[in-house]
C-alpha cells in the first residue's frame, strides 16, 4: 500500500516537472542543450564568414571536432535505428526528425570546407608562401594545398613553361611591379551586422567615422572592421 | 570549381531560406513526442495543447505529419502588416523597424507550409507581404544612388533584401574603391576634383575641364577602356554639383557629422563625389566615347537627378 503511494507521488513529481518544463521551453535546456545550441549557431557563422569574408579565416579546429563527433553518434543512432525492430511511429519520426537534422548539419560542414578550398584554390600561391596564412588552414587542408601546387606546376611545366625562355617560367614572378601571386583583397568590401555596441569609432579614412550600435547594418570594407569581427562585435552576413 | 559560380561571393536564395529555418516559432502540438537529442540541441518533449517554441524545420515537419499549429509571429498578422505597410509609406528614406532579420524568408516559409494557421486568408497576407516588399525594393533601389566608396548603412534591411542587392553593391563599391585609388595614385590635379571643391556651383564647367584633362593626362599610365570609366565618372561629377540641391551642397563631403543622421539606404554618406558614378554603373565602353557623349551623359543625369528631387 505504502510503497504503492510513493510510487505514484513520485510519478505526480515527476510529471510536474515535465509540465513546468514544457511550460517553459526558455528554462527547459540543460546546460548541455543550451552549449549545442550555441555550437550550431558557431558553425552556422563560420559557414557564413567563410563565405563572405574576403580573406581566409583560422580553421575552427574545435568546433569542427566536436561537430563532427556528434554527427557520428547521430549516425550510429540511426543506424540502431534501423537494424532494430522498432517500427512504431514514435521511432520512425525521432529518426526523420534525427536524419533531418544531420543532414542540415553536414550542409553546413561541407558549405564550410568548400567555401575554404574555394579560396585556397584561389590563393594556394599566397598560403605557400607565408606561413602565417599556413597556420590558419587545417592539416589536411595544408596537405591539399602542397600537392595542388606540385600538380599544377607540374602540369604547366609540361604543357608550356617548358618552352619558354627560362626568365618567364617562374610562376610567382613581381617584375615590372605586377604580383602574380593572387592575395586575397582585404579592402573588398563585407556586409555587416552589428551584434552590440562597440565602444569607440570605426575610422573609415578619409574623416568618415561610423559608430557601431546594436542592429546596425553596414557595407564597408573588411580591412576596417576586421578587429570587429574577430572580436564578435560585429557578424558579416 | 569548390563552389558553383553562383555561390561565390553571395548566397542563393535558397541558402538564405535554410539560414532562416533555424529561427524560432512557436507551435501548438497536438500530439505528444518523446525529446529528440540533436546535434544542435534537443527538441524538448512535446505535449499537445501546450505551447513551445521550436526551430521552425521542426515546426514545418510537425506540420506535414498535422502534429501541430503553427503560431504565426506577431509581426504577420493582418494589422500589423498594415502598419507596417503604413509607415513603409510614409518614409521613403529608411526601412521601418517593424520586421525582423529573416522577415522575407520566414513569411513565406509559413505561407507555404502553414496557411490554414494564419488568423487572415493566406492571400490577404500574401498580397500584404508582397506591397511591403515592393516597397521596400523601391526605396532600396533608390538608396543604392549614393553609393560610394567608403560605407553604406542599411539599418533594418531584411537578410534576403541584402542579399539581393549584393552583388550589385559590393560590385560596384569595390569599382569605385579601385578608381579612387587609382585616382589617389595618379596624383593628377587631385585636389580639383577632390571633395574640397563640391560645394561650389560656379565651378562646373572648370572642373568638367579639369577632369577631363586629367583624364587625359593620365590615359598614358591605363588602359584605354579603364580610362574611358574614370572619363565618363569624372565628367558626371560635374553635372552632379550642378544639379545638388542647397542642402546637400552645403554640407562638405567626408563631413564625419552625416553619419549621425544617416539611418537608411539614401542617406549613406553623402559624398557627391561617388555618387557621380552611380545612375549607371561602370561600363567599359569602347574608348570612343567623346565630348558629344560626355553632354549626353550630362542631361541624362540631370533629367533623372530631376526626377529624384521632384520625388
Amino acid at each position: 500500500m505504502g510503497d504503492e503511494r510513493d510510487l505514484e507521488i513520485d510519478d505526480l513529481i515527476n510529471n510536474l516537472d515535465k509540465e513546468y518544463h514544457s511550460a517553459h521551453p526558455a528554462t527547459n535546456g540543460s546546460y548541455l542543450t543550451i552549449q549545442k545550441s550555441r555550437e550550431l549557431n558557431s558553425l552556422i557563422q563560420l559557414w557564413t564568414h567563410e563565405r563572405t569574408c574576403p580573406d581566409i579565416l583560422p580553421y575552427a579546429h574545435e568546433l569542427l571536432d566536436t561537430i563532427l563527433d556528434r554527427v557520428r553518434g547521430q549516425i550510429e543512432v540511426i543506424e540502431e535505428y534501423t537494424t532494430s525492430a522498432d517500427s512504431s511511429g514514435n521511432a520512425k519520426l525521432k529518426v526523420l526528425f534525427v536524419e533531418t537534422e544531420l543532414e542540415r548539419v553536414k550542409f553546413l560542414v561541407r558549405g564550410y570546407l568548400r567555401a575554404r578550398i574555394h579560396k585556397i584554390d584561389n590563393y594556394y600561391m599566397h598560403i605557400l608562401n607565408n606561413p602565417d596564412v599556413q597556420r590558419k588552414l587545417s592539416q589536411s587542408e595544408l596537405r591539399y594545398t602542397k600537392r595542388r601546387a606540385n600538380q599544377l606546376k607540374r602540369y604547366y611545366n609540361l604543357r608550356f613553361l617548358s618552352s619558354l625562355p627560362q626568365l618567364l617560367q617562374r610562376l610567382d614572378d613581381t617584375a615590372g611591379g605586377l604580383q602574380m601571386v593572387d592575395e586575397p583583397d582585404l579592402d573588398e568590401v563585407v556586409f555587416i551586422r552589428v551584434l552590440r555596441d562597440a565602444p569607440g569609432e570605426v575610422d573609415l579614412g578619409n574623416d568618415d567615422k561610423i559608430e557601431l550600435r546594436k542592429g546596425n547594418i553596414y557595407v564597408l570594407p573588411y580591412r576596417v572592421i576586421r578587429q570587429y569581427v574577430d572580436d564578435g562585435d560585429v557578424q558579416l552576413v | 570549381m569548390a563552389l558553383p559560380p553562383k555561390q561565390v561571393g553571395t548566397f542563393m536564395p535558397s541558402e538564405i531560406s535554410f539560414l532562416a529555418e533555424n529561427t524560432l516559432v512557436t507551435i501548438i502540438p497536438r500530439q505528444a513526442m518523446e525529446p529528440i537529442e540533436l546535434i544542435g540541441g534537443t527538441i524538448p518533449s512535446i505535449r499537445p495543447m501546450r505551447r513551445i517554441e521550436v526551430p521552425i524545420w521542426v515546426a514545418i515537419l510537425l506540420k506535414k505529419q498535422s502534429r501541430c499549429n503553427i503560431v504565426p509571429p506577431d509581426w504577420l498578422s493582418e494589422e500589423n502588416l498594415k502598419i507596417t505597410y503604413d509607415a513603409e509609406a510614409a518614409n521613403m528614406t529608411r526601412f521601418s523597424g517593424n520586421l525582423p532579420w529573416e522577415w522575407v524568408e520566414v513569411g513565406e516559409l509559413i505561407l507555404g507550409s502553414a496557411p490554414d494557421d494564419l488568423s487572415s486568408p493566406p492571400h490577404v497576407i500574401r498580397n500584404l507581404l508582397r506591397d511591403i516588399r515592393e516597397v521596400r525594393q523601391a526605396k532600396a533601389r533608390a538608396g543604392l544612388k549614393n553609393l560610394n566608396e567608403s560605407y553604406l548603412q542599411l539599418d533594418n534591411v531584411g537578410a534576403m533584401e541584402l542579399n539581393e542587392i549584393r552583388s550589385f553593391v559590393t560590385m560596384s563599391m569595390n569599382q569605385l574603391r579601385t578608381m579612387q585609388s587609382t585616382r589617389e595614385g595618379a596624383e593628377v590635379h587631385d585636389a580639383d576634383i577632390g571633395p574640397s571643391d563640391q560645394d561650389e556651383d560656379d565651378g562646373d564647367d572648370d572642373l568638367l575641364q579639369e577632369s577631363y584633362d586629367d583624364s587625359m593626362r593620365t590615359a598614358t599610365t591605363y588602359p584605354d577602356s579603364y580610362d574611358t570609366v574614370r572619363h565618363n565618372s569624372s565628367s558626371r561629377l560635374g553635372s552632379e554639383s550642378a544639379s545638388t540641391d542647397r542642402e546637400r551642397s552645403s554640407i562638405p563631403p567626408h563631413s564625419s557629422s552625416n553619419h549621425h543622421s544617416v539611418a537608411s539606404v539614401s542617406h549613406m554618406s553623402t559624398q557627391n563625389r561617388s555618387r557621380s558614378a552611380l545612375p549607371q554603373p561602370p561600363i567599359y565602353t569602347d574608348d570612343n566615347d567623346d565630348g558629344e557623349d560626355e553632354d549626353n551623359d550630362m542631361e541624362i543625369d540631370e533629367n533623372y537627378l530631376h526626377a529624384v528631387n521632384g520625388n
